[in-house]
């Protein structure tokens, strides 16, 4: 399973861990989660403020067909908010502590607008996140624009970067 | 074709030499006409690099882009005898280049892609690649191929990548597409380079490979 785990808390230089897509990465205080170039895809975090563990997934399409997908786990919308969270849990979080923040879900161009996959991803995310019993606490999804995202675990800030810059939500 | 098989994550196939030849020098003729086009329009001589024909997943094309690399895309959805996409991408500075030249502008003068008339001038760039490439493929094959209105994006590689392979990953169910890929680059220091990339959909790219298999035949 695409997670990682580092046992010594304190002493530790900030990691940065990448999630391709259909990846997880859980990791705690001080280090980095990032998803580079987000398109219709969506980039969503975890986060457990008095733990300082935070999780991040890219997530690509809204539904796995059969369920008998063997691929990696968090391509699909419905399969990896569980996942992710039951990952989250496992690194000592409480699941009423967690908040979930997540951005993407554009679609890059006009002619692919019908296809609303980006749109669809983010309202299965939702569903699953209401399902779960996490709150959402921020989203920049939609649009027509590219993202990095990057999860600090140290403060929890999740930051989206664009062509036009960065802010935080 | 020969190698398609349902996997775990849906279609998956492999091409065989011969495939892989032919598709290749298919790649070739149409990347030239389409070059040539691009050559006749800016006035600029053109080198052409044809990578061999290559069967990549969603993954694997991650790894193999410049992820937050800033590129001008130009998106064209085919249909007709051929079904699939086609992206033709100008790397940032490449795309300022042809810019200046479009525009009459002194070289370096662009430094941003702020208004409706420069993304036009580029959308028509790519238009008109798409459609030379396109047409040497249907010449070949006589059949038709119709190009949608182009869309054009300036922003990361990876998110319109990854837009568009999710997209077929969904309707095709399938997570590997076979890219067809063009390098062009000028022979002067104005430094313009660029990418033609073709996501065949399976039924198309099955139908290819028959005729292409009859004509050697």
């Amino acid at each position: 399973m695409a997670t990682e785990r580092l046992e010594s808390e304190s002493e530790d230089e900030v990691e940065r861990y990448y999630a391709g897509i259909g990846e997880m990465k859980v990791a705690h205080n001080p280090h980095q989660l990032i998803i580079m170039g987000l398109g219709s895809c969506i980039g969503l975090a975890l986060y457990d403020r008095p733990a300082k563990v935070g999780g991040i997934a890219h997530i690509m399409l809204p539904e796995g067909k059969d369920g008998s997908n063997t691929g990696k786990c968090c391509k699909f919308a419905d399969i990896a908010v569980p996942v992710l969270v039951k990952e989250m849990l496992r690194h000592k979080t409480a699941k009423e502590r967690i908040v979930a923040k997540m951005a993407g879900g554009a679609s890059m161009f006009s002619a692919m607008d019908s296809l609303q996959i980006g749109d669809r991803n983010a309202i299965v995310v939702k569903e699953e996140l209401k399902k779960a019993g996490i709150m959402l606490a921020g989203e920049d999804t939609g649009g027509n624009y590219g993202r990095t995202v990057t999860l600090d675990t140290c403060t929890g800030v999740f930051s989206v970067k664009t062509k036009d810059g960065i802010k935080s939500i | 074709m020969n190698g398609r098989k349902e996997g775990p994550g849906g279609l998956e196939f492999e091409l065989n030499a011969f495939q892989k030849d032919a598709l290749n020098e298919l790649g070739n003729i149409a990347s030239c006409h389409a070059v040539t086009s691009l050559a006749e329009m800016t006035g600029v001589t053109m080198n052409i690099k044809v990578p061999p024909v290559e069967v990549v997943s969603i993954e694997g094309a991650e790894k193999k882009i410049a992820i937050e690399k800033m590129v001008a895309g130009i998106f064209v959805q085919l249909s007709g005898g051929f079904s699939g996409y086609l992206l033709v991408l100008f790397p940032e500075r490449s795309a300022f280049s042809l810019i200046d030249i479009l525009m009459g502008k002194m070289p370096g003068e662009t430094k941003s892609i702020g208004t409706e008339m420069e993304e036009s001038a580029l959308m028509e760039l790519g238009n008109m690649l798409a459609s030379s490439f396109c047409d040497a493929i249907a010449d070949f094959f006589q059949f038709s191929m119709m190009p949608s209105p182009p869309s054009f994006s300036f922003d990361m590689m990876s998110a319109m990548m990854e837009n568009l392979m999710v997209a077929m990953a969904e309707a095709e169910k399938t997570e590997q597409v076979i890219l067809f890929k063009c390098d062009f680059k000028d022979e002067t220091e104005k430094g313009i380079y660029g990418y033609i990339m073709l996501f065949p959909h399976h039924d198309s790219l099955k139908n290819m490979l028959s005729l292409l298999e009859a004509e050697v035949k």
